[in-house]
């Protein structure tokens, strides 16, 4: 068996710099990162670290400067942008601290939005499971701002599951949640990224929610520290 | 043989031309037919202008009988003009071809038949072999594909582009999928096996070192000099035992739990009925330290389900082992006379059961170890204590199987407080 071929994401030297000469400003600085599939990764740094930059990149958001980006053995760094929108479609599940959920759909529909984007058949046992899985089940009918900070993001959560992506990439999920709320969600992250064999990879400056994963990555100054 | 590349590939260099092919052929036989029967047309004329100017020529009063004649559907002159023509060879059963006028454009309207049907063969039996071999080679690259995840090569996966070029995407895509998955599976087993054969190192090399203390103590003890030497040494041993069987019995959880010989029976238990059974089998060791254990519910959460009387689907007597643990740590660590908190609140879809201590804390680059199987903290005060590194491991363990979490933070002052989140009824 390939040593390599359970491998999901990897980056090679990934920089991203903005700026020139005296106002240069490594954001991310050459990072070497292999997330392996069904793996919990938690990539823990202080804002400014360099942490969102490294996940724009690692979510096909944003242009590295140099270096590139695996993601399912395919170098997503030299794709052009339609395709590009296609991959983060079919192959990445977001959650972002801000949910951006569409205010004017309900529950139901924000899940299911990405996934008749993309024409696919709706697998509603599937969704319905998650939905059911998240506690949504009485909340599908509802408008976001009808929810709480915490429903919100479980709606999150289920959008991003139900289309199957190949990794979920989450920045600062439980940011805007109080700290109850927020152990809550990440429990529950991790559970459906398990019970539905997704890959997860968690961005956080807090060290309480990173000790959740299998494997934590620390980030300083736009480099892996430990 | 050659691949075909992908789909789109196979219509710009040999589907499309062919059609192109095709249809020029039918119009430029069409055009041909068309001239043709154009041709038969301007000789008929021809024929009948001859005639015309003919008999006119010689009898001018003809005119009104010719003109009715030609323009006569109903064939009246028919007989009479078969029966004087076959004086000349023109009989009614002559074929086309005996005449010399047409044979020539017969022939060339069979050559243009025979034409389109071979060009209509030739072009539908290429579409039939490039299909057909198409099919094969998939087919081939299908079965040596399936073949090499019979035989656990999951290298494929790495190369994407190979298998673009052999199907469409959304068939790559699913059988990507399907080899992942396989891939995965076969790995967990892998890591299992691993698992179990670590295990079996870590358990040996755990019960190595109070076993040797025993023998050594056992054999001083026999050769004491005075029986209250020997006493004393055997008293020891009495210690060591004690030690060892605790030890055994954790080791024999663990073992159980990583192998999957037991599972645990989820069933709806009472929380507080689990909580009283934690605190209970603690209970002396607090009361040696002098420590209290004090039971919080959540204020704002009074009414009939509030947390301590929920009923959870958990496995009682595992959780309670769980829950005793984090107690029993925390009794370990604490000072005496302090007080341990456990605060429980009903979130909306976990019960939160916060066990806060006022021991050493954990600093926080250990958070993740404590979980971790025969870890053992830094902290010099943990280093002097006993204890194995089961303890909290096993709690995760059984936790996380029955849905729950568990995380540790710092308690506000002094010490730590473990957070463990068990699943409400309707989430499972």
């Amino acid at each position: 068996m390939s040593e390599n071929a359970n491998i999901i994401l990897r980056t090679d030297s990934l920089c991203k710099y903005y700026g020139a000469g005296d106002n240069l400003v490594k954001a991310v600085d050459c990072i070497d990162l292999t997330i392996k599939q069904g793996e919990f990764v938690s990539i823990v740094g202080k804002s400014g670290s360099g942490k969102s930059t490294l996940l724009h990149m690692l979510g096909a958001l944003d242009n590295p400067t140099s270096g590139t980006v695996w993601l399912d053995g395919e170098n997503i760094s030299s794709f052009k942008e339609n395709r590009l929108s296609q991959i983060r479609r079919r192959k990445i599940g977001f959650i972002f601290q801000s949910y951006n959920l569409i205010p004017s759909l309900n529950v139901w529909e924000n899940i299911v939005l990405p996934l008749g984007l993309d024409n696919k058949e709706l697998d509603e046992p599937f969704i319905r499971d998650i939905v059911r899985t998240l506690g949504l089940e009485n909340k599908v009918k509802n408008l976001p701002n009808t929810l709480s900070g915490g429903q919100q993001q479980r709606c999150a959560i289920a959008r991003a599951i139900a289309a199957k992506p190949s990794i979920i990439l989450a920045d600062e999920p439980t940011g805007n949640l109080d700290t109850k709320t927020g152990d809550e969600v990440m429990a529950l992250l991790k559970t459906s990224a398990k019970k539905y064999g997704q890959t997860l990879v968690v961005i956080t400056h807090n060290e309480e929610i990173a000790q959740m994963a299998d494997r934590t990555v620390m980030i300083a100054d736009g480099k892996v520290v430990g | 043989m050659r691949p075909l590349r992908n789909q789109t590939h196979f219509y710009k260099n040999i589907y499309f031309p062919l059609l192109v092919i095709y249809l020029l052929f039918t119009v430029s036989l069409g055009f041909i037919g068309f001239e043709f029967l154009n041709e038969q047309y301007m000789q008929k004329l021809k024929l009948l202008s001859n005639i015309t100017g003919a008999v006119l020529s010689e009898n001018p009063s003809m005119e009104d009988t010719l003109i009715d004649a030609i323009q006569d559907t109903e064939w009246h002159y028919l007989t009479d003009g078969f029966a004087t023509l076959s004086q000349y060879g023109y009989r009614e059963s002559l074929s086309m071809y005996e005449d010399a006028l047409y044979r020539d454009s017969l022939k060339s309207f069979l050559f243009l038949v025979l034409l389109f049907f071979i060009l209509s063969f030739l072009i539908i039996t290429i579409c039939f072999i490039l299909f057909d071999k198409k099919r094969k080679w998939q087919e081939q690259k299908l079965l040596t594909l399936l073949d090499h995840c019979l035989s656990d090569d999951y290298s494929f996966l790495e190369q994407r582009k190979n298998i673009d070029i052999i199907f469409n995407e959304a068939f790559t895509d699913t059988l990507l999928k399907l080899g992942n998955k396989l891939m995965l599976k076969s790995q967990l087993l892998a890591e299992e096996r691993d698992n179990t054969k670590s295990l079996v190192t870590d358990i040996s090399h755990q019960l190595k070192t109070p076993v040797s203390a025993l023998k050594n103590c056992l054999s001083l003890s026999m050769e004491a000099d005075s029986p209250q030497e020997r006493d004393a040494l055997l008293e020891r041993c009495a210690l060591q035992l004690t030690k060892l069987e605790s030890l055994l019995e954790a080791l024999i959880n663990i073992s159980r739990l990583e192998t999957s010989m037991i599972t645990l029976h989820q069933e709806k238990t009472a929380l507080a009925d689990i909580l009283l059974d934690a605190v209970n089998t603690v209970y002396v060791k607090a009361l040696q330290k002098n420590i209290s254990v004090e039971v919080l519910t959540d204020s704002e959460d009074q009414d009939e389900s509030s947390a301590d009387s929920l009923t959870l689907s958990l496995d009682r007597k595992w959780t309670v082992e769980a829950l005793a643990n984090i107690l029993d740590n925390a009794i370990k660590y604490s000072p005496s006379g302090s007080t341990i908190t456990v605060r429980l609140s009903k979130l909306f879809s976990y019960v939160r059961i916060e066990i806060e201590d006022a021991g050493i804390g954990i600093p926080k680059n250990e958070y993740n170890k404590v979980f971790q199987r025969f870890y053992r903290g830094q902290h010099p005060t943990v280093q002097q204590s006993e204890g194995s590194g089961v303890g909290l491991y096993l709690s995760r363990k059984i936790i996380e199987e029955e849905g729950g979490s568990i995380t540790v933070k710092p308690a506000v002052k002094q010490g730590s407080i473990f957070v463990v989140q068990f699943p409400l009824p309707y989430v499972n």
